[in-house]
């Protein structure tokens, strides 16, 4: 179980999150819907510890754990996995590198014996083909000159090989087109299961036909200013975020 | 009075230098008899010739343009002069299963760790010593009798005078090799001594060759390599030219390349630098025909208190000439690398394209990086670019890594490693890169991947 408790976080000394609560049990997928620079790639940078982001108060339990007191690598070795808005570029390490090195390092985490190069082939070129990914992607070096939809897709390779059990993606929809995003979503459904929890953060009620939500919540002025079913989205979809978003009187 | 304040200095600085000089000149005279190729007239005058120069200026000083950022002082207050003893022990040194080997310890051809196999048609790679001792040796003489008359490159006239062992490579026209590892090893351990060798490469039209020199030290006697390499490469040939410099820990490296390109030659080269105190490698290319090309790339690695110096300097002296620049440094703990590159492109040469790029990464807040570009333009319709950057790994790269469950020390090393080998991705001749990735990996204490695999 995830419990964010009265989040309050400064970035550059400015106020972005204010008192955000949130709790997501196992097997449970949320979506977070919200206008731009509510803060919810922040929330996703906070989860994952990025540097640069100050919490003034509030808490994070991860499966009754400290979250925050976590280095970002042992979060990721925990299982937490964050698909990045935006995915960085690494010149010169070769997909298959750094992937193998961060299953490795999941993997020596949980105690499991390392996979030689032979059988993190077979499993990336599984995964691949299940993601519709030319293998060639594992030659090349991390998202340098993907586009935008094949960097997405690769977020969501490396989420199936590392098969987290916290994954928060933050506009992984963005980019797709119509066919990526049903390969992604499938994607996404496959790796869900009683024992996993899904965020996904989103702009467009497409996603969500495809990748059913538990619950869905509306990010504004920093806080989850309101929640519910599946029908939520619809109704945002309809009437936008109007009265919900603005800031209280 | 007219008595000129910088006077005094001046003349101690003189005394210093013929101070400093004085061990070589009794080193080179009481070898001279037994130097390669001392029967030959032309060889005995050119050395004479060189050592003349090389006591004129003594060791360059860091006054001249040249050596503005490298200082040779600690060199040249106890500079070896004598040559090196038989090692006491082998040096281990790695070497490429697949190549035509000729290996070199401390300044003798070993034929006995030497494999040549077999050489192709119209290619000779000889030991210098046996070169000169044959009836042909006159090919020889443009190189081996070179005057180097710039005090900046006096290092050069010295190697000039005692060029102690060597090799030569000559392919006639059309001719292909690939690849050839020439070794030059050190066993240290034995003190401190100076090492000459002198490498001489033709390739004549439409020859091609592949060539990788490791100059590899251990045990941490204090010795000094002071190599010269000149190449010439014939129209329509290709010389591509790596380098795996691997000193011993307290070793100097002082290098001179010289290379003459014919009207479409291309020479490519590629260096590792990872070892020595200090290191110094200069690459000197003249386009000296139209359309050629040239390609140098360097990777360096300066820790602890290493000094590792690149100097290039490119002359574009014909038309539709093409080269660029790719040098990649890290500098770590209180290394400290130095960058210089010059560019000439002479009135004639329209059409020339002629890029450089030079990336520092500083990885501690005692290391430092030099950079300085040098660009000098007389024609007007060329295409010239350079960049430079100094920096620490990028922040937002070490947390995706981490975001991955990848520790920040693997992170950085995987982010070192791949900053140095651009360089080296680029070698096309895939055993001399596969090798070298591998030398790089020993030197980051973990395995660097072949990309292209
Ligand atoms: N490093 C930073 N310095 C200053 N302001 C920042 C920084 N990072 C984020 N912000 C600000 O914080 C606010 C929230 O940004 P955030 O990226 O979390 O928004 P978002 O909800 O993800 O928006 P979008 O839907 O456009 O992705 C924005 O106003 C943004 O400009
Ligand atoms: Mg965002």
């Amino acid at each position: 179980m995830i419990v964010i408790s009265n989040l309050h976080v400064l970035v550059d000394g400015k106020a972005i999150l204010r008192g955000l609560d949130l709790t997501i049990n196992p097997g449970e997928v949320h979506a977070i819907m919200g206008p731009n620079g509510a803060g919810k790639s922040t929330l996703s940078h906070v989860l994952a510890g990025r540097d640069g982001y100050e919490v003034t108060e509030g808490s994070i339990s991860y499966f009754g754990k400290d979250l925050l007191a976590m280095e970002p690598e042992e979060r990721a070795r925990e299982g937490l996995f964050l698909a990045f808005q935006y995915p960085v570029e690494i010149p010169g390490v070769a997909n298959a590198t750094f992937l193998k090195a961060a299953v490795n390092a999941v993997r020596r985490h949980r105690g499991m014996a390392e996979l030689d190069a032979m059988d993190f082939l077979k499993s990336a070129k599984a995964k691949m083909k299940a993601l519709k990914m030319d293998q060639k992607f594992l030659q090349r070096a991390v998202n340098v000159g993907f586009s935008g939809g094949e960097k997405k897709r690769n977020e969501i390779f490396q989420m199936a090989m590392l098969e987290p059990r916290f994954a928060v993606l933050d506009e992984t929809d963005s980019g797709l087109d119509i066919d990526a995003l049903r390969i992604v979503s499938d994607g996404v459904n496959s790796l869900r299961g009683p024992d996993r929890s899904i965020l996904m953060i989103t702009h467009y009620q497409r996603l969500l036909d495809y990748v059913k939500p538990d619950i869905v919540h509306v990010l504004a002025q920093g806080r989850i200013v309101r929640s519910g079913g599946p029908e939520l989205a619809l109704e945002l979809e309809e009437h936008g975020y109007g009265d919900i978003a603005q800031p209280a009187a | 009075m007219a008595t000129s304040p910088s006077r005094r200095p001046d003349a101690m600085a003189a005394n210093t230098a013929i101070a400093q000089a004085a061990p070589q000149l009794a080193g080179y005279a009481a070898l001279r008899g037994r130097l390669p190729g001392a029967a030959l007239p032309w060889l005995g005058a050119a050395r004479e010739g060189n050592i003349e120069r090389f006591a004129a200026a003594g060791f360059p000083s860091h006054r001249l343009e040249a050596w503005k950022f490298t200082r040779l002082s600690g060199l040249a207050d106890a500079a070896p002069a004598e040559g090196a003893p038989e090692p006491s022990t082998l040096p281990a040194f790695e070497s490429i299963p697949t190549a035509h080997r000729l290996v070199f310890v401390n300044g003798r051809f070993r034929g006995d760790l030497s494999d040549l196999g077999h050489l192709p048609g119209n290619v000779a790679v000889i030991d210098l010593a046996q070169a000169l001792a044959g009836d042909d040796a006159g090919w020889l003489e443009p190189f081996l009798a070179e005057p180097f008359e710039d005090r900046a490159r006096s290092l050069a006239a010295l190697n000039g005078a005692r060029a102690d062992h060597g090799l030569a490579i000559r392919l006639g026209a059309g001719a292909v090799i690939d690849p050839v590892h020439i070794v030059f090893a050190a066993d240290a351990s034995a003190g401190s001594f100076a090492l000459h060798p002198r490498t001489v490469i033709v390739a004549e039209d439409g020859a091609s060759a592949s060539v990788l020199i490791s100059h590899v030290g251990r045990g941490d006697g204090a010795y000094w390599s002071n190599p010269v390499v000149q190449a010439r490469v014939g129209q329509h040939a290709v010389l591509r030219l790596y380098k795996h410099q691997d000193e011993g820990a307290v070793a100097h490296h002082t290098a001179f390349t010289s290379v003459d390109l014919a009207g479409h030659g291309c020479f490519h080269a590629a260096t590792l630098g990872l070892g020595g105190q200090l290191a110094r490698d200069e690459i000197a290319v003249r386009l000296g025909g139209p359309d050629a090309e040239c390609r140098l790339g360097a990777a360096s690695l300066a820790r602890g208190r290493q000094l590792l110096d690149a100097t290039w300097r490119l002359s574009h002296d014909h038309r539709g000439g093409n080269s660029s620049q790719l040098f990649k440094s890290v500098a770590d703990d209180m290394g400290h690398v130095v960058f210089q590159g010059a560019v000439n492109v002479a009135v004639d040469a329209q059409k020339t394209d002629a890029q450089q790029l030079c990336r520092h990464l500083l990885l501690s807040d005692q290391a430092a990086a030099d950079t300085k570009p040098e660009l000098e333009i007389l024609a007007d319709d060329v295409k010239c670019s350079h960049g430079a950057t100094i920096g620490d790994l990028d922040p937002a790269s070490l947390f995706y890594f981490q975001a991955r469950g990848i520790g920040i020390d693997q992170a950085r090393a995987l982010l070192v490693a791949a900053h140095l080998r651009e360089p080296l991705d680029q070698i096309e001749a895939e055993p001399i890169r596969n090798f070298l990735l591998a030398a790089l990996g020993r030197a980051l204490g973990h395995q660097v991947e072949d990309a292209s695999a």
